[in-house]
């Protein structure tokens, strides 16, 4: 057995930078920019239409079309070769997004509704895991893949479950069904999770805490959040944030778990060690989001150069809708089995509801005001 | 995934040490870099207006 050493190649390898040349990635970022827009715009014509036309029909928000753009392209023509490195690049602008949109929070705000998701997220980590882990074991997955499945649905889809990999030493396989399985999921939840919560009747903030505590993979969170209004998509954004810093915890535990049992490296010994681990996994842009709240704090910005910036990570956002349009390959996610896709459906409804019972008990019987 | 990556093309070794070494740094660094760097532009007051 061997001791874990933090190699740099372990840490992260998302599929975002597959090319070393730059002029790679024009065309794909091109077509990004190209099917924002066009979903930004039809957005725009949409609603003059139905003006026009006398239609009584529902305000399609362009975090839609431009999700549904790119599936259309993607399902249908398909995607060329050429444009795979720039459109694999999504996850760079989300995470731009991300960082700038601090703007908008005070750090007051974040201190409490960070720390009100931090309670929530524990509570509904430790039920949803645990059933998926239960389902995973039922539907006779192996015990990595539920592990996988479990620290995707529960912590940060796609980046945990890479996180994950080296440290429990999955197979490539299983790293492969888990992935699938939960961008079918984040796609899935997509198109459910707003009209449900219109349904219901939740306000944006306990929407965008519900978005942000269900959905699993950081784009589709935000895409989730963003379709139901911009304030949800704000505080989705933020609740998730606060999810992936947790990402180090979660994968540390069930890296102990599985080297107890021999099926992993062991972790060094000493609490150093263990910092160096957690340190390594956490989501570094959430300290680049925090840094940016701290100078809308200071008031270092002024009110059209806080604008300009909230702006700024709206069109971030815009590609990255874009591209969680273009990288869902429905046929790749069909040829993951049925297996690994009914656990991780039952994950979603679990995750689902047990994360709008919490949202619905602390905002309408506990009162810890969400319901704003 | 990766299959379909183009090929690189005329790589030397200084080269492929350089970009090694930017390749280190984390897409999160890099991501917070460069929203950094436009923040930066925002408090001197300097970034243009972005309409939405």
């Amino acid at each position: 057995m061997t001791t874990t050493r933090i190699e740099p190649e372990e840490t992260i390898d998302e599929p975002t930078f597959t090319s070393r040349q730059p002029l790679h990635y024009v065309p794909g970022i091109l077509l990004l920019i190209g099917v924002g827009l066009l979903g930004k715009y039809a957005q725009i014509w949409w609603k003059a239409l139905a003006k026009h036309e006398h239609w009584t029909v529902p305000d399609i928000e362009y975090v839609l079309w431009a999700i549904v753009i790119g599936l259309l392209i993607t399902n249908t023509i398909g995607l060329h070769r050429t444009f795979h490195p720039g459109v694999q690049t999504y996850d760079f602008w989300l995470k731009i997004g991300i960082v700038l949109l601090g703007a908008r929070f005070v750090l007051g705000d974040i201190a409490k509704l960070g720390g009100l998701s931090l309670i929530q997220i524990l509570v509904d980590m430790t039920i949803a895991g645990t059933i998926i882990i239960l389902a995973a074991r039922a539907f006779g997955l192996s015990g990595k893949l539920g592990s996988l499945l479990a620290i995707g649905t529960s912590i940060c889809g796609v980046s945990a479950i890479v996180a994950a990999k080296g440290a429990i030493r999955a197979r490539n396989s299983d790293v492969g069904y888990a992935i699938a399985a939960i961008l079918a999921l984040g796609a899935v939840a997509l198109f459910v999770l707003p009209p449900l919560g219109h349904a219901i009747g939740l306000t944006d903030r306990e929407f965008g805490f519900w978005a942000g505590l269900a959905v699993d993979n950081t784009a589709e969170t935000t895409a989730t959040g963003y379709l139901f209004s911009d304030h949800a998509g704000k505080i989705a954004v933020l609740v998730k944030s606060t999810r992936n810093a947790l990402i180090g915890f979660v994968v540390l535990g069930f890296a102990l778990y599985w080297a107890a049992r021999g099926q992993a490296d062991e972790i060094a010994p000493g609490a150093k060690a263990k910092a160096a681990f957690i340190w390594d996994k956490f989501p570094k842009f959430v300290l680049g989001f925090l840094a940016v709240s701290a100078i809308a704090t200071a008031h270092w910005l002024s009110k059209g150069q806080t604008a300009n910036l909230a702006n700024v990570s709206k069109w971030a956002f815009l590609l990255t809708f874009a591209g969680v349009g273009l990288n869902t390959d429905i046929r790749h996610i069909a040829r993951t089995g049925w297996r690994p896709l009914v656990v991780a459906v039952i994950g979603l409804v679990v995750v689902a509801s047990v994360s709008l019972g919490i949202v619905l008990l602390t905002s309408r019987v506990l009162h810890w005001g969400l319901g704003g | 995934m990766n299959k379909d990556v183009p090929k690189d093309s005329g790589a030397t070794p200084q080269r492929d040490g350089r970009l090694g070494q930017i390749g280190s740094v984390s897409l999160d660094w890099w991501a917070t870099l460069l929203a950094g760097v436009i923040a930066a532009l925002a408090v001197a007051d300097v970034l243009p207006k972005i309409p939405w």
